[in-house]
């Protein structure tokens, strides 16, 4: 069915998609640390971050449109806050206006975002899982994600099938009326998950599961790539220092 | 709401990381307790539900539309610890894949949704188990829970957006909880009439979970 808007490029192959999940990982954060730590009026700064993610994106192949699109996300985030700061600043601090920090916190955000798109949409959520576990996250945690991930397709689906005989059987009926027919159809989607989860369950027991998990590992770390990223990571560094000591 | 990248201050990000991280490894363990190798299974397909339910849309004035956010109800039908478990899941990878709240604000959230989303609405059901009350009594404290746990959440969000300097307070806290005073009205709705119909068909379900401590 139609959900492939999941995370539609991430199986593209490119020098992006081929890398350690863990380097892009560990990257992706550093990178978006830097930008909330520049100062809001610093706008030469935040051009070269631009640039920066810019490039990585043509050398990732992923559409930018679809970048874009994605980084919409933000939006009533911003309005919300935009409201708060346009209109009452008692607690502030007095040196900047209303209109500087919210075009700062703008652009702050919106580049967070253009990154966190970048990096979701050139790694396959599978991979950023077995990053997450070298980098010693609760393993627990990562097998029960990985669960999820896998059966949030067939729930959607389940729950697209429950919202199409909702509709064909009350075509046009008032909003009330719609309210009343499609909760219960939560409750159902709860008891049919919950049973499956059983059937799930007895049917790993059956093929011998046994609390553990074992998956093949397939990362490895190369030494190129690595000399890549610490470039990257270099290149943000120099900007810092760079267009810092300019605005000095 | 999920909070961007960008909103928060270093201070604010640390401290609200290190609450989550305490609190979900704690939850982790007692869900494993009481779970065990049933944990990754069932909560695995329980965080799925929490996501498949999001994507039901119910129609509200002037051509808007809601959806239900879950963390009451998933605390209610699968007690506290689990509840944050499966909560926690939903919120990574609507961060991770979704891109639906930032990287540095994923504690953040964590805290509001996964944990005060979790824990604000329970004890009122607590104070009225199943058991020995009427209905009518358990599904109005069901109402109160899914409302607060839609409220705090958003004041919390409101309190660590003042926190890093980005908003004043005052205005931050009455706008927050005002606008998810009516969000959460619509959450109540939508959870008690789950709840009747889960009530109807496997009540079981049901009361395993409402009245183990």
């Amino acid at each position: 069915m139609q959900h492939s808007y999941l995370d539609k490029y991430s199986n593209l192959n490119s020098p992006i998609h081929r890398a350690d999940p863990r380097l892009k990982i560990l990257i992706a954060l550093f990178f978006v640390l830097s930008i909330l730590l520049t100062s809001s009026g610093n706008l030469l700064e935040f051009a070269f971050y631009g640039v920066i993610i810019a490039s990585l994106v043509i050398v990732s192949r992923v559409p930018p449109l679809f970048i874009l699109k994605r980084s919409l996300m933000i939006i009533p985030f911003i309005v919300l806050i935009s409201l708060f700061l346009l209109f009452d600043r008692t607690g502030l601090s007095a040196e900047y206006s209303g209109g500087f920090l919210f075009r700062g916190i703008v652009i702050k955000s919106y580049l967070a975002i253009l990154v966190l798109t970048l990096l979701s949409s050139t790694t396959p959520f599978p991979s950023i899982l077995q990053g997450l576990q070298r980098l010693k996250i609760s393993k627990v945690f990562i097998l029960l994600l990985s669960f999820m991930y896998r059966y949030i397709y067939i729930l959607v689906d389940e729950a697209m099938r429950l919202t199409r005989g909702k509709r064909s059987r009350e075509f046009g009926a008032g909003k009330w009326r719609q309210i009343k027919s499609t909760a219960p159809l939560i409750g159902i989607l709860f008891i049919r998950t919950y049973e499956r989860g059983e059937m799930v369950y007895s049917a790993m027991c059956s093929r011998g599961f046994d609390g553990t998990i074992r998956t093949l590992n397939t990362i490895r770390l190369r030494m190129a790539e690595t000399m890549v990223g610490l470039a990257l990571i270099t290149i943000i560094v120099l900007v810092k220092l760079i267009t810092n000591s300019h605005a000095l | 709401m999920h909070i961007p990248d960008g909103f928060l201050d270093p201070k604010t990000i640390l401290l609200c990381y290190g609450i989550s991280a305490g609190w979900i490894s704690v939850a982790l363990k007692r869900t494993k307790g009481r779970l065990g190798e049933k944990m990754v299974p069932m909560m695995g397909v329980m965080g799925a539900f929490i996501f498949a339910a999001q994507m039901f849309n119910f129609p509200i004035a002037g051509g808007t539309s809601g959806h239900l956010l879950g963390s009451f109800l998933a605390a209610l039908l699968l007690g506290v610890w689990e509840g944050s478990t499966v909560m926690a899941a939903v919120v990574i990878i609507q961060c991770l894949v979704f891109q639906d709240g930032g990287l540095l604000s994923l504690g953040a959230n964590l805290l509001n949704i996964a944990i005060l989303g979790t824990i604000s609405g329970l004890w009122i059901v607590k104070l009225s188990p199943l058991r020995n009350q009427r209905k009518r009594i358990f599904l109005s404290a069901c109402g109160t829970g899914a409302w607060l746990s839609v409220v705090i959440p958003a004041a919390a969000c409101a309190g660590e957006l003042s926190l890093s300097g980005v908003a004043p307070w005052k205005t931050t806290l009455i706008a927050m909880t005002g606008i998810h005073a009516l969000i959460g009205a619509v959450e109540a709705i939508i959870t008690i009439l789950i709840i009747v119909i889960i009530d109807k068909i496997r009540p079981d379900l049901l009361r395993i979970s409402a009245t183990t401590p």
